[in-house]
């Protein structure tokens, strides 16, 4: 027989008894639908963080913290200014120019770079009200800073700010080019609680996103802000290590090692990605495996649907034999229903998923994630759709094998007089 | 040129074991056509099996023209079936989601002939049997003799060498029967394919050249015409 008269065969089967078909392809469909979904969330989570993260990231910068760090509430909130109240409270630990001397030391390290920190009390401008405010972070030259107007601060001008897209409204500006030239005040405490108000110009604004919620000015001026609040020569709370960026990823590893050995917590983007995917990893894994339990249970469906098919064609299985047709192709001709049931089930479920994903991420990019720029909830790359589409075609192949062998093995004339 | 050779087939259920042939033995000419009698039980049905390649033998053997159906293999078999046998049956066996062409098509189909020549084929074996007006009917709509003169088509579709046909008027009223008869012994004389009819009635086997009578599993009188 022809692969084409076998595959039509098949078609043609499926179609004789539709309700039947359309209900076993819908079991296999709500599985791949929940599957996409699941699958599409995963790679959407994975790919806003990766983004947030390469967006302040450098190559070959080494970031070097003690152990514990800074806390603080969501920077995408801005509340008023509580002069009563206070949470920002500077590291302990702190690194001295011993410890640049030390890291100095490892292979491939160019140059360490100390880091400050500067807390501020709230923000302000003219005719405008006082808002709490994250730490204040530092340009670094060699990072990225993706702005949303304007330019970098000018390493020598300490008056100089890039603004958090998020305290545009607050301040009273209504777009980013609008806060351009304009001045800022921004109160510190020192380390007697005498507070101070500092000003600067806004030369720049942030892109709206998790890296972009912190203030930043250059690091000779957060240094000075440190030393005000201190009072004294704290040191930086954290060191970046520059490496040469066209070093290889064993050398890099390497480096990190090294600085690991002098008993420093070293960490690179590419830590925090692997961290953060391995978190998204696990909950994606989660979540398809409950989809996958909707999939077997559709390909129960799938034998069981065709084991009765075996039945219903008894006589007409036992005839074709007669006339000639080899158990292989009575085999082949079952399989390939259980396959387009699958693929079907598959296809449906697969656009049906993508369809209302991209539904999804229309309605949250316009409410819930409105302050959140570039991030789809959704994302449904061709590598990890093309797999659950030819993954529901085995396991359609796998589950139409029973019936396939039960009606190959079929004797013509034990099937021929089959009532 | 057919010889069934000391013909022997057993069957077992569990413990119990059933001789259902007990050593057969004749010879058909090519183009001849023979009746297998014999009352329900004797054998008749197993024999018809046996000869057409759908069951296999215990022991013994059937040669087409020295062609020895024992060396086949399955596959070897269905082949053979396709190419060479046709089948009439008394229930007709004919698809009922199918029309009559799509009927009559099937072994070509099984065979892998192109769809426009599968096309004209059954077309003309349709004409054969006088149903070209019904070709695209489907089976359900057809009447007893219609359905049989379908079979008949799509038995004599893939030019087969020989037919067999299994009680091919059981189902039939009488005078729809004999034209039935009249068709197969009419497409017999034209295109020489040996007709072999499987049956209980006398009649239709007093008209056939060499009548084997069945009886507990041995051929036991042999008459010709």
């Amino acid at each position: 027989m022809k692969v084409i008269d076998i595959i039509k065969t098949s078609n043609t089967n499926l179609l004789r008894s539709k309700l039947r078909t359309f209900l076993t392809v819908l079991a296999v469909f709500i599985g791949t639908f929940t599957l996409t979904l699941t699958t599409g969330l995963g790679e959407g989570v994975r790919d806003f963080v990766n983004k947030q993260i390469s967006a302040v990231s450098a190559d070959g910068l080494i970031a070097v913290f003690p152990t514990g760090g800074f806390g603080g509430s969501n920077p995408l909130e801005i509340k008023e200014y509580n002069p009563d109240k206070q949470k920002q409270t500077i590291s302990a630990t702190t690194f001295s120019d011993d410890d640049v001397t030390k890291l100095k030391e490892v292979k491939n390290v160019k140059d360490v770079l100390k880091v400050y920190n500067a807390l501020p009390e709230y923000i302000t401008r003219e005719g405008q009200k006082k808002y709490e405010m994250p730490p204040f972070d530092q340009h670094i030259e060699g990072f990225e800073t993706p702005l949303a107007a304007g330019r970098v601060p000018d390493v020598n001008k300490n008056n100089e700010v890039v603004l958090a897209y998020s305290y545009l409204k607050p301040l009273g500006f209504n777009n980013p080019e609008d806060a351009l030239g304009k001045k800022v005040k921004v109160g510190f405490k020192d380390n007697k609680g005498e507070l101070k108000e500092f000003e600067y110009e806004i030369v720049g604004v942030l892109v709206n996103s998790l890296s972009g919620a912190f203030t930043r000015a250059n690091l000779a001026e957060i240094e000075r802000l440190s030393l005000y609040q201190t009072k004294r020569d704290t040191g930086a709370i954290s060191l970046v290590v520059a490496t040469d960026p066209k070093l290889s990823k064993d050398d890099f590893n390497q480096v990190k090692k090294d600085i690991r050995a002098k008993g420093y917590s070293a960490t690179s983007v590419d830590d925090q990605i692997n961290q953060l995917n391995t978190i998204i990893d696990t909950i994606q894994t989660v979540l398809n495996g409950f989809a996958m339990i909707v999939i077997i249970a559709g390909a129960i469906g799938i034998i069981n649907t065709l084991l009765m098919a075996v039945y219903e064609r008894t006589r007409e299985i036992g005839l074709m034999k007669a006339l000639g047709m080899k158990s292989g192709e009575v085999f082949t001709v079952f399989a390939i229903e259980a396959v387009l049931l699958g693929f079907w089930g598959g296809l449906i479920g697969i656009l049906t998923g993508i369809g209302v994903g991209y539904l999804v991420n229309y309605v949250a990019s316009a409410t819930l994630l409105k302050d959140l720029h570039g991030f789809n909830l959704m994302a449904f790359p061709l590598i990890a759709t093309l797999p659950i589409l030819l993954g529901t075609m085995v396991v359609g192949l796998l589950s139409g094998t029973l019936p396939a062998i039960k009606a190959s093995r079929l004797n013509p004339i034990e099937a021929l007089r089959y009532e | 040129m057919i010889k069934v050779k000391d013909l022997h087939k057993t069957y077992y259920n569990g413990k119990n074991s059933f001789d259902a042939l007990k050593g057969i033995n004749f010879e058909i000419k090519k183009g001849e056509t023979i009746a297998i009698i014999g009352k329900s039980g004797s054998g008749k049905s197993t024999l018809m099996h046996v000869m057409a390649g759908l069951d296999n033998p215990t022991s013994g053997d059937v040669l087409y023209d020295d062609i020895s159906l024992k060396d086949m293999d399955a596959k070897e078999l269905a082949k053979f079936r396709n190419q060479k046998i046709g089948f009439v049956f008394q229930q007709f066996f004919l698809q009922p989601n199918l029309n009559c062409r799509e009927n009559v098509v099937l072994p070509l189909k099984i065979r892998g002939i192109s769809k426009e020549e599968r096309k004209s084929l059954a077309d003309k074996a349709l004409e054969e049997v006088e149903m070209s007006d019904k070709a695209l009917n489907k089976a359900t709509d057809l009447s007893g003799g219609q359905k049989q003169r379908v079979s008949i088509a799509r038995a004599i579709v893939g030019e087969p060498d020989v037919i067999f046909a299994d009680e091919p008027t059981g189902n039939l009223d009488s005078e729809t029967g004999k034209r039935i008869i009249q068709l197969l012994f009419d497409l017999n004389k034209k295109k020489g394919i040996t007709l072999v009819v499987v049956t209980h009635d006398i009649d239709l086997a007093n008209i056939c050249d060499k009548k084997i009578f069945i009886k507990d599993g041995q051929n036991i009188k042999e008459e010709t015409k």
